[in-house]
């Protein structure tokens, strides 16, 4: 591969600046774990780019030309920068937690330091906020907890801005997923609460294939498809159903005690956005007055 | 040709001449159902016989080209199949294999492995005609 890309630059076929594009893409997109959150109503909107500029120079930061690549493991936590377009607030931050690899035989432990890329995307038009992370590693500088390092860039977030941020419900997106027909997606864990609070999973065991396709998930779904409850969901966005945004499935795990949303690492900005962008849809759907 | 290869199965055991149809109507109903794998714990309590006698008869049946083994590599937690081998010598090379529902790197230790019986289509359907 970098040989491959060694050679597209050296004939010129590939600019620098694609490559480095390319790059932010991947590491703005790659295994995330994408929390969504929206704005209070009552908090200030930005409504353009120069407003947006100016609440920066209040809190003492400006915006960058363009996305830029994460510095590689970097001695502190690190914002790489702020942009702002008519579509999106984009910011990137970066730090560095430490993997530990246990060799059991041995009782080895290696230590690897690694760099943990933070992502804020702010769709302008809809107000949907995704705050992106990286699987937070065992030793972190946030007392080695995941959930400090998610919170200590939630607050970053949260000043950049203007307000504090709060959950966007997932819930009724993946009754509506699970229930939409023609399907939108591929379902192979389905796991649900009942009415008197049984944990229920059906599990289709071989790759392509739809759990719902089976008669017991159907005779379950008829006894209690109205009281029961998600809070997880992993789910294959089908390509056939997204009108030509897809060329393959794409895996996707939500939460939705937490509104969290997992990627896998061949995932790509396009993709990312395409799960985001169906699941809001899907509750702003499931939420709406019948 | 493969009526005769069913045939030639129940020549060579004509004990089990009925229990070798009931397991090809089986298959045909898999088939039917657009499935194409046999597991033979769910063959064996829709023959009601026991997982051995059911593997027995399977192992004819792959004898005779109708159905192939098949090593199903499968995450503990989730349940799902991760990944299927043709021949058990290439089960090691699968590890570490990646699974997305627990979004980890599986061991041995992480995983089963299940033995399934991959129908072939073509050959189980004119045995069956």
């Amino acid at each position: 591969m970098v040989k491959k890309i060694e050679k597209l630059l050296k004939k010129g076929e590939l600019s620098e600046k694609q490559l480095e594009r390319g790059i932010c893409n991947i590491e703005e997109a790659s295994s995330k774990r994408s929390f969504l959150l929206k704005l209070p109503s009552t908090a200030k909107q930005f409504e353009s780019a120069p407003a947006f500029e100016k609440h920066l120079q209040n809190i003492g930061k400006s915006l960058s030309k363009e996305p830029k690549v994460a510095p590689k493991t970097p001695s502190k936590p690190t914002l790489v920068y702020i942009t702002c377009s008519s579509k999106e607030i984009r910011a990137k931050w970066a730090e560095t937690q430490t993997r530990i690899a246990v060799e059991k035989a041995s009782l080895n432990f290696t230590e690897t330091d690694v760099t943990r890329v933070i992502v804020l995307v702010m769709d302008l038009s809809t107000g949907l906020i995704e705050l992106r992370f990286d699987k937070p590693e065992d030793k972190n500088r946030h007392n080695d907890s995941k959930d400090a390092y998610y919170a200590y860039y939630r607050q970053l977030a949260s000043e950049l801005l203007g307000g504090g941020l709060i959950q966007f419900e997932t819930r009724g997106a993946l009754r509506s997923l699970v229930e939409t027909e023609p399907r939108v997606v591929r379902i192979r864990v389905s796991s649900h609460r009942s009415k008197t609070d049984k944990a229920i999973k059906f599990v289709a065991r071989t790759a392509k294939t739809d759990v719902r396709d089976d008669a017991e998930w159907q005779a379950a779904y008829g006894v209690g498809e109205a009281s029961r409850a998600y809070d997880d969901q992993a789910v294959y966005w089908l390509p056939g159903a997204s009108h030509n945004s897809l060329t393959r499935e794409v895996f996707t795990a939500i939460d939705a005690v937490n509104s969290m949303v997992r990627v896998e690492a061949d995932c790509h900005e396009g993709e990312i956005q395409y799960a985001v962008s169906k699941i809001r849809e899907h509750q702003i759907e499931a939420s709406a007055p019948q | 040709m493969q009526y005769l290869k069913l045939e030639s199965i129940k020549s060579k055991h004509p004990r089990l001449s009925k229990l070798i149809d009931e397991l090809a109507a089986y298959i045909e109903g898999e088939l039917d159902q657009g499935r194409s794998r046999v597991v033979p714990s769910l063959a064996a309590r829709q023959l009601k016989l026991s997982e051995a006698e059911t593997l027995g008869l399977l192992a004819m049946f792959e004898d005779a080209g109708l159905v192939s083994a098949r090593y199903e590599v499968v995450c503990k937690k989730n349940n799902v199949v991760l990944a299927t081998a043709h021949k058990r010598s290439e089960l090691k090379d699968l590890l570490p294999i990646h699974c997305e529902f627990c979004e980890a790197e599986h061991e041995a230790d992480d995983v089963s492995v299940e033995l399934v019986f991959e129908i072939v289509p073509q050959a189980a359907r004119d045995a069956v005609a």
